[in-house]
């Protein structure tokens, strides 16, 4: 078993995602950023190359929702194993 | 439905700050340990069940100093009133075990598997010079060890003669006790509330979010699996977990007493029972229950407490019947110490030093062992330790676990012949 790859670790790291985008000003996204752009934006911002097909298309659905974006790109697996 | 995922400042890691003092107090570095989820257990339990038949120690930690005089209560000693005028319960209300001992009023359902002869209750246990430190006497209890600090726990070191397995012991809750720390391997937490997972429109982004995808390496791979096992957990889990608390004609029907409704120790009992009934590939549980520290106001709090310990553990053995497995699993719960035998000015007791401990189930030969303390020759005002938690530690671990005690506790010749042999 990865202990740290295990859903244990999945459920509390969704756990603080969302503590941590809920603590976040997202008004700078949601004024200077056009949606189109955000998860482009998220990418930059956490040192992700690329998102997968998968992830661009699961961020995709929630970019109106910053704190949800926010939340979804820190736990994409992508960054998880980046960071 | 809760769309956003609640989590408690528990599973954050944000409190249990007593409980890690406590570990870096007593010094204890575990191997590494297991944080499992519902799931990981549960699989388990389908893949690879226990054998009906083996035997399965549930222990039970009460966190703050028990007092033990008004647990098991020496009801006919003049000395017992004189020590503690305010503190005494109606003597009308007390559960009479025999002629000169009486239960908590509290303790009905403990009560009833008393009259069951399944119930031992070991008198006047402890260690030789007692430290009145909550922090210390637990390590003590929990290493195993009064005279030499060891940074692992007496049931750490049984792990360590086991096979490495993550599900052999397992302790409810975030932090692992040092109890369960070995040298090789250490027992596993389980948080409580893990079945809470995001659920609604949440719950489809983090499900689009962990979908396979082509362009994973392996490790992203491995990290989107995380997260969509956390939403199998309906699949295979949830119809284990979901099932309603199988009912038993023989549960007393509670009143008065122990009201308080749901306390953490029954949520952590019951899920237990579930697990162990759903075949979790485990043998050694832990379980606990804070604030037994009553300084003040004892009488009800204490009432309360015990209240709740007797009617969940009851609770718990009685929903074991059903599970074909109450005959293989044996309670034990103790306390880091007793309290001083006088009240202090507050309708409370403060630190002391022995205390009982009981265990129970169908393996357990019911009925009292060590010597009761005398409440008129007192060690600077302490209880006489009559039995050291070695005796009792010892018999568990050869009758129960089915393991050389010398391995684990050293040349120790004490025993408590509490324990049927099979």
């Amino acid at each position: 078993m990865r202990l740290g790859l295990s859903s244990a670790s999945a459920q509390f790291r969704l756990a603080f995602a969302s503590w941590i985008a809920s603590q976040i000003d997202v008004s700078q996204l949601t004024t200077l950023i056009a949606p189109e752009k955000r998860s482009a934006y998220l990418a930059d911002l956490l040192g992700v190359v690329e998102w997968s097909p998968r992830t661009t298309f699961a961020l995709r659905e929630v970019r109106n929702n910053p704190e949800r974006l926010i939340t979804l790109a820190i736990c994409s697996p992508e960054y998880v194993v980046s960071a | 439905m809760i769309e956003k995922p609640v989590f408690s400042r528990e599973q954050l890691g944000m409190t249990r700050f007593t409980r890690r003092q406590f570990l870096k107090y007593s010094g204890v570095s575990a191997a590494a340990t297991s944080v499992l989820s519902l799931d990981d257990v549960a699989n388990a339990a389908i893949t690879r069940p226990l054998p009906l038949g083996t035997p399965i120690l549930v222990v039970v930690t009460l966190y703050g100093g028990n007092d033990g005089l008004n647990t098991v209560i020496p009801y006919k000693d003049p000395a017992y009133f004189a020590a503690r005028p305010d503190l005494t319960y109606a003597p009308e209300s007390l559960l009479q075990i025999d002629k000169d001992f009486a239960f908590n009023p509290s303790m009905t359902g403990i009560k009833g598997l008393w009259d069951e002869k399944k119930v031992a209750i070991v008198r006047g246990v402890g260690y030789p010079k007692p430290d009145r430190s909550h922090f210390s006497s637990m390590a003590i209890w929990q290493t195993g060890s009064p005279q030499t600090h060891l940074n692992t726990g007496w049931l750490g070191r049984w792990l360590d003669t086991q096979k490495v397995d993550p599900m052999t012991a397992i302790s409810l809750g975030s932090v692992l006790p040092p109890l369960l720390a070995g040298k090789i391997q250490s027992g596993s937490a389980l948080p409580l509330g893990g079945l809470i997972i995001p659920s609604g429109q949440f719950a489809k982004a983090c499900q689009r979010l962990s979908a396979p995808s082509q362009k994973d390496s392996p490790l992203m791979a491995a990290a989107a699996t995380s997260m969509r096992n956390l939403f199998n957990v309906s699949g295979s889990i949830t119809p284990v977990l979901s099932q309603p608390a199988p009912m038993s004609d023989d549960l007393p029907t509670i009143s008065g007493g122990n009201a308080g409704g749901d306390s953490n120790l029954t949520q952590q009992l019951n899920l237990v029972g579930k697990l162990i009934a759903s075949g979790a590939p485990t043998k050694v549980w832990s379980v606990s229950l804070g604030g037994f520290d009553t300084h003040a106001n004892e009488a009800n709090a204490q009432a309360l407490l015990l209240g709740t310990v007797s009617s969940s553990i009851t609770k718990f053995l009685s929903q074991m019947k059903a599970s074909g497995r109450s005959k293989d699993i044996t309670v034990m719960v103790y306390s880091e110490f007793g309290r001083r035998v006088k009240a202090n000015g507050s309708e409370g007791t403060d630190h002391g030093s022995a205390g009982p401990m009981f265990l129970i189930g169908d393996r357990v030969q019911g009925g009292f062992y060590g010597d009761q303390p005398s409440l008129t020759k007192l060690i600077d005002g302490d209880l006489a330790v009559t039995t050291d938690f070695r005796d009792v530690y010892s018999t568990v671990i050869e009758k129960v676990l089915g393991t050389s005690a010398e391995k684990i506790l050293g040349k120790w010749s004490g025993r408590v012949n509490a324990i049927k042999s099979v």
